[in-house]
């Protein structure tokens, strides 16, 4: 074979052996000499402004170099102070221990004020105000109403903003419909991102440049944001991010949001400048975990189905808890779950109103997933329950009334498209495989049948989620070199936080080229050498990156076939490159080496190099059904989760947890990338089975649990996670994939609680499903409250 | 972490001299899982002065059955004690529950002595000074105990001592309970079950500022006797348990001749049983024996509001324990 194909194979990790060996220099590893400590005085209260702060002795403190205030750095710290852990000022000196010692000696006044700590009571009328002035309760901004729904193709014409998302008229869906149930109050527990790595940066100015070495998800957004805070020029700025020690989405800064903890950014940016000294700053373990919670929602979910449980009415509430301000964007993403996409079949009338609240408890950011479990959690107990009195198998009632491709998205993400076409499914035939794989038809019994101590129990859940958005702010540019000795460089600044990014990238450059992957490199440690590249998140490298890769990838292969055309007198669309050169389409063994096709170079020959360049304004053309602008083709993960587990109806323990996941990805581009990121289920179990919450002492808003000893993550021993990997062709992809990432983590906890149903017959929808919760379901406790 | 002297005791004499010169700012280390710990989180009142390290002193490591007894030193690894065969002959309880505890890499660094000197785990009473400074609950001379009021779901289910509702979180502790242990510091000899003492709180011992364990002696039963031991936490070994139940027992012809019962996480100190174990004299053990020894073992529980399901638990875990002998 003259070409070299590696799509579909699980080539060795770009990144793997660096990072196994701790060879990768993560941030943290830059030596930088001189570097400067940064370490930070936090808030004891909820709720305080800072009266007065005397700094003086602190900064008396042989050794201190800087001691920073809201007095004298307003950009960083603020006078008033919303979380037990929110920043009050900062030491940078010549060591921690120093900086530490500097932090007792400052004196601070506080005043303390009423604040509010859960969703529940910040929502009540009279609740203090997070932010003076401003209702905690906030209704969505962009709420949108789609109507003029054309009856041939499906797609609706027109968006008015309205009081919900949604389409058709509710009032009427559910007077006709034949059986309606609802369910209120489906509550998903505040959770943490599992990254190993915590927030930090070092920073160096180099006379020239701030040298900015940090983790990463989006180093061109993040140093765009930090370049308007600092007030300097982008081009003063380089974001060096070699590795990332995993982030889940929930590493993401928004140096520009007050209430995202990006602080890191600002305290070693500005203390770096005015300094002119390196300058590292770094949370603790302990800090890390006041920061960056997610997940935090209340939601009720009432559904309206015929009697042959065709599902034709959904109405959609949702409360998401945004903390101390935080992030507000994740709710949107619930509605993937809904009529709006997940059971867009048949669905014909949608409500779905979002709400974001305040409270004093730490920061909210999204993490993997980003509202979609949440969602998720909802509409599928919700789903569950109605099998069950509808008296319709689980996976039947989903298998009728889940989306399938050309079926329509109705807009979840309002603010880009009004409505387009899903471009692939295939839920249907994962709820087939994973349902053979689990043996669904022998083991799954009614709960009513099951009487022993310990219980088995079997759960489904179908998920979608985002593959990419559309957008032109959506976009995502790649450079490919191809150099004289037949060697080939990807530069492209896709962040490669442990799912593989940077291998697929190199795979669809060594397919598109057809040369051996090996011979494929990467430049992708910084700002300075790579052009723009989307934030990864939203599980839309494989496809935004994607196009631009193979469509750089392309533009380097039609410039070298020119070259080699005058080269062998042949015309270029008779040749092909491969990997021992470019050869003859029709007869391959005419060929010549790259060298050859180059030909000679230096000062008296031709060029050193070929640069193919794309930048993907997406949708890419090839993602228009016919070709229409109007009729757009946006992929999705989506597929089925079946879970197994046994309930010790004793003592409320589970154990023996095995999760199936089954999903359809179009193409596996890397098949043990994609097992990998299909694992990552598991971080579910944090918050169903680990009894891990954001739990803080009512009185006093402390965290209880700022530790990875009493805050639990999930591992392999929690439980095993199998794979059923299905690849039906995505129109939407150059090679027919469409994404795996955080899919993984949207059906866990409804497949979770309705395993427990299917094992005890009690109906969990608050998470974490803990002894207590189960016990009392079971009857064998009384819990003196009802509330934690 | 804040500065401090550290020491390399050469023997038990100089470690014990270390402490006297230091007096009340110094603490003793062994396998360091539990102090670092501490210290980076700056929890206490008053930072030690001092550290003294316990591992370079020589020969307070060793597993060895002398006459009808098992010595082992302090200094021994919880893994070499789960992993030894005579203490598993012999003290079955013992091995299942230094193989319970914690992770491998723990179990590699904490020592069987360490163990049962630990702190608790109470989240008050661990709270970092970083997060807006430490929290300087009853425990460590304040005035209140925080979480009877607040966050108390792991916490005592027999009331407080000295306000304090924190648990004992070693898991050792019981199954030395159970086996009738004594301790031999560098002062005495104390019998196990005078040596957990809540006078100061969860997790202390009645040991002196000044005095050190030094081996744990485990008396070798009549061939009759049984033991086991069982946990319930989130993550397996790796996690503090809710609840832990060790029970030694010995039979006669299918009858209970004599019997141990102790319980860990539900009290301030490790707990004995000790009117089960007296329903259990001269009975035949069967399942209805061993629920209503569990529900006996109960009986008189005091449960605080989110803790409830810790009865329940505590109750399966002794019928539990009991039949698996």
């Amino acid at each position: 074979m003259p070409r070299s194909s590696s799509i579909g194979k699980d080539v060795i990790q770009k990144d793997g052996r660096a990072r196994v060996t701790g060879e990768a220099k993560f941030y943290a590893d830059y030596q930088i000499g001189g570097l400067l400590q940064t370490r930070i005085l936090r808030s004891p209260y909820p709720a305080a402004d800072i009266l007065s702060i005397d700094t003086s002795r602190a900064e008396a403190l042989p050794g201190v170099s800087l001691v920073m205030t809201h007095l004298n750095y307003p950009q960083a710290f603020r006078s008033s102070l919303y979380y037990v852990g929110d920043l009050v000022a900062a030491v940078v000196a010549k060591d921690t221990e120093t900086a530490e010692e500097a932090l007792e000696l400052i004196t601070v006044e506080y005043e303390q004020k009423k604040f509010v700590l859960s969703l529940e009571d910040a929502m009540k009328e009279d609740a203090p105000e997070v932010f003076e002035g401003e209702k905690n309760n906030h209704d969505w901004e962009f709420h949108a109403f789609l109507s003029d729904r054309d009856p041939e193709t499906r797609l609706f014409k027109t968006k008015t903003p309205g009081p919900y998302n949604g389409f058709g008229d509710i009032e009427k869906g559910f007077e006709e419909a034949d059986y309606i149930i609802e369910k209120s109050n489906i509550s998903y527990a505040l959770c943490k991102a599992p990254a190993m790595e915590s927030r930090g940066c070092s920073m160096n100015y180099d006379g020239v440049k701030l040298q900015v070495y940090t983790h990463s998800q989006g180093m061109h957004d993040e140093k765009y944001a930090l370049a308007q805070v600092l007030g300097i020029g982008q081009d003063k700025i380089n974001y060096v991010s070699p590795y990332t020690g995993g982030g889940f989405g929930g590493k993401n800064p928004a140096v520009q949001n007050r209430n995202i903890p990006s602080h890191y950014l600002i305290i070693a940016g500005l203390a770096c400048l005015d300094l002119k000294k390196p300058v590292h700053c770094a949370y603790s373990r302990e800090e890390e975990m006041v920061c960056a919670w997610s997940r935090g929602s209340s939601v009720d979910v009432k559904i309206g189905f015929k009697k042959d449980g065709t599902l034709t009415t959904m109405d959609y509430t949702h409360r998401q808890e945004t903390c101390s301000g935080g992030d507000k964007w994740p709710p949107k993403n619930a509605m993937l779950a809904t009529g709006a996409v997940l059971y867009s079949r048949n669905c014909e009338n949608l409500r779905a109103k979002i709400n974001y609240i305040n409270t004093n408890r730490f920061t909210a950011v999204g993490w993997q997933g980003y509202g979609v479990p949440e969602g998720h959690f909802g509409v599928e107990t919700t789903m569950d329950t109605a099998a069950y009195e509808l008296g319709i198998d689980p996976v039947e009632l989903r298998k009728k009334n889940c989306m399938r491709a050309g079926d329509i998205d109705a807009g979840w993400d309002p603010l880009t498209y009004i409505s387009a076409y899903i471009s692939g499914s295939g839920i249907e035939e994962c709820l087939d495989a994973g349902s053979e794989r689990v043996s669904w038809k022998d083991k799954w019994q009614h709960p009513d049948k099951k009487a022993s101590r310990v219980r088995n129990g079997l759960g489904v859940a179908i998920f979608t989620m985002g593959a990419g958005r559309v957008g032109q702010g959506n976009s995502s540019e790649a450079i490919v070199k191809i150099y004289h000795d037949g060697s080939v460089a990807l530069v492209c600044a896709l962040s490669d936080m442990g799912q593989g990014q940077h291998t697929v990238q190199c795979q669809i450059v060594a397919e598109t080229l057809g040369i051996p992957y090996e011979r494929v490199g990467l430049v992708a440690h910084d700002t300075d050498s790579t052009p723009f590249a989307t934030l990864a998140a939203g599980s839309c490298g494989t496809w935004i990156q994607g196009w631009a890769t193979y469509e750089a990838a392309r533009d380097a292969k039609k410039q070298l076939l020119v070259l080699a055309a005058e080269k062998m007198n042949r015309k270029p669309e008779e040749l092909d490159t491969g990997t021992n050169g470019v050869f003859v389409i029709a007869d391959p063994k005419e060929i010549i080496s790259y060298q050859d096709a180059f030909g000679a170079i230096g000062h008296y020959g031709g060029p050193h190099e070929i640069i193919g360049i794309y930048v993907n304004n997406n949708p890419h053309e090839r993602c228009l059904k016919d070709g229409n602008p109007e009729h757009i083709l946006i992929p999705k993960e989506k597929g089925a989760q079946f879970i197994s587990l046994d309930v010790d109806t004793e003592t409320g323990i589970i154990s023996n947890i095995r999760i199936t996941m089954a999903q359809n990805v179009g193409r596996a581009l890397n098949p043990k990338i994609v097992e990998g990121q299909l694992s990552t289920s598991r971080h579910g179990l944090d918050n169903a089975v680990l009894a891990n919450d954001c739990i803080v002492d009512k009185r006093n808003g402390w965290l209880m649990t700022p530790n990875l000893v009493d805050y639990r993550f999930s591992t392999a021993l929690e439980c095993d996670v199998d794979t059923v990997i299905l690849e039906i062709f995505d129109p939407s992809h150059p090679f027919g994939a469409s994404a795996c990432g955080e899919g993984a983590a949207c059906p866990t906890l409804a497949a979770f609680s309705n395993a427990i149903y299917n094992a005890i017959g009690v109906r969990l929808l608050e998470t974490p499903f803990t002894p207590e919760k189960i016990l009392e379901g079971l009857g064998k406790i009384q819990s003196k409250t009802k509330k934690k | 972490m804040k500065r401090f002297t550290h020491i390399n005791a050469t023997s038990a004499e100089h470690a014990v001299s270390c402490l006297q010169e230091y007096k009340d700012s110094s603490y003793v280390i062994a396998g360091g899982s539990d102090l670092l710990g501490c210290l980076k989180d700056n929890l206490w009142m008053q930072t030690p002065e001092a550290i003294v390290n316990l591992k370079t002193i020589e020969g307070l490591s060793y597993i060895k059955e002398e006459g009808s007894t098992l010595h082992i030193g302090a200094l021994t690894t919880l893994t070499e004690v789960a992993e030894s065969s005579i203490v598993k002959k012999l003290a079955p309880a013992l091995a299942e529950a230094a193989r319970r505890t914690a992770s491998p890499l723990l179990r590699n660094m904490g020592t069987l002595g360490g163990n049962i000197c630990q702190e608790n785990r109470c989240w008050y009473y661990r709270y970092p000074s970083k997060l807006g400074g430490r929290i300087d609950c009853v425990r460590k001379g304040g005035t209140k105990c925080f979480a009877v009021i607040g966050e108390h779901r792991y916490h005592s289910i027999f009331g407080a001592v000295n306000k304090c509702i924190a648990v004992n979180p070693s898991d050792t502790a019981p199954a030395l309970i159970a086996l009738n242990a004594t301790i031999k510091t560098t002062k005495r000899t104390i019998a196990i079950d005078e040596f957990f003492s809540a006078a100061h709180g969860a997790g202390s011992t009645i040991l002196d500022r000044d005095e050190i364990v030094l081996e744990i002696l485990v008396p070798v039963a009549a061939k009759s006797a049984v033991s086991a031991f069982k946990k319930i936490a989130f993550r397996k070994s790796i996690d503090f348990a809710l609840v832990t139940c060790a029970i030694a027992l010995e039979k006669d012809a299918d009858k209970i001749t004599a019997v141990r019962i102790c319980l860990n996480g539900v009290y301030n100190n490790p707990m004995r049983s000790q009117e089960a174990e007296e329903f259990l004299l001269g009975k035949v053990l069967t399942e209805d024996i061993a629920k209503e020894a569990g529900e006996i073992a109960l009986q008189n529980a005091k449960s605080l509001f989110q803790n409830i399901y810790k009865v329940q638990l505590a109750k399966t875990l002794v019928a539990d324990t009991l039949l698996s002998l």
